[in-house]
């Protein structure tokens, strides 16, 4: 039943992003000092969401549209400055992005949650 | 899901990795009175297929050994000299700075990861344990309301027991 709803599909989609994002940081940070390694990125969900909303434009609402969720993000490289030995990883700038991950995840959480709670309470139970 | 457990993973292999080269550093400089020491040195690579963090091969550094002077060292040639290690302590002591802040940094990295990992269940865990509580305080009221009927008819017999039962239960419940 939750699949259905746009909104929870959405949250669940975002939390997906913060969860791939957050595994693209994770590497970087990793590698922060193997030779060679370029910093990765992936797109931002606004860019993700808009590409996967209009991959299959419907007609009519009952049409088969776009498949629920997002497309496997590819990370690409996100560029910097060049350490000597090839890295570009800047570690101030990966603690950022993984804070930001980390609040897209709870923003994510927390509207799928009230969305639950809302359909709860128009169940008649508790909360 | 599994994109934090990967991120948890990556996190593991970096400190790993780190862990690695902070030992090379302190045999280092545990051995900078070592005569004929060359200092280790190593490199991190990428795993094939994984992509996680390998330490990569120990390589002795080449450079030229110090020579000390000290006639009456039990090393010491014609010359009244020997060799010494190449380790020099600032050099290493800036490598384990850096090792130690890598570290750091795939510490809170997998911190974060673990913490996106919690909120999944427990809330509703949580959730679920109160109501359940709260389950047995309304029954314990039911009870009390019946005892107090059958109190009043004579019966005396479990008059405390609610009170008791609803006690223990909301020290429960809030313990939860």
């Amino acid at each position: 039943m939750f699949e259905k709803l746009e909104l929870t599909r959405m949250a669940q989609a975002l939390a997906a992003h913060a969860g791939s994002r957050m595994g693209v940081v994770a590497r970087n940070v990793a590698h922060a000092d193997t030779p060679g390694f370029k910093a990765q990125d992936i797109a931002d969900f606004a860019t993700a969401w808009e590409e996967s909303g209009t991959a299959l434009r419907v007609t009519r609402p009952g049409h088969i549209g776009a498949p629920a969720g997002m497309a496997a993000l590819a990370p690409f490289d996100a560029g910097g400055s060049e350490a000597p030995n090839g890295n570009t990883v800047s570690l101030e700038k990966e603690m950022v992005k993984s804070v930001e991950a980390r609040q897209e995840h709870e923003m994510a959480l927390a509207i799928y949650r009230s969305t639950a709670d809302v359909i709860r309470a128009s169940l008649g139970r508790q909360r | 899901m599994a994109d934090l457990i990967t991120s948890l993973s990556f996190a593991a292999s970096g400190m790993e990795a780190q862990a690695t080269r902070l030992r090379h550093v302190s045999e280092n400089i545990a051995n900078v009175d070592t005569p004929g020491y060359h200092r280790k040195t190593m490199s991190f690579d990428e795993e094939m297929g994984t992509g996680l963090v390998e330490a990569g091969p120990v390589r002795l550094d080449q450079t030229e050994l110090t020579r000390i002077y000290d006639p009456g060292h039990p090393l010491a040639d014609a010359t009244g000299q020997y060799d010494g290690s190449n380790v020099d302590l600032v050099i290493e002591i800036a490598d384990a700075r850096e090792a130690q802040r890598s570290y750091e940094a795939n510490l809170k990295i997998f911190d974060q990861a673990r913490q996106m990992t919690q909120p999944v269940r427990p809330a509703a865990a949580v959730r679920r344990v109160r109501n359940g509580h709260q389950d047995l305080i309304r029954r314990a009221d039911l009870c009390a309301g019946q005892n107090s009927r059958s109190a009043q008819t004579g019966d005396r017999r479990d008059r405390s027991r609610p009170g008791k039962i609803r006690r223990d239960v909301q020290r429960n419940a809030e313990d939860a």
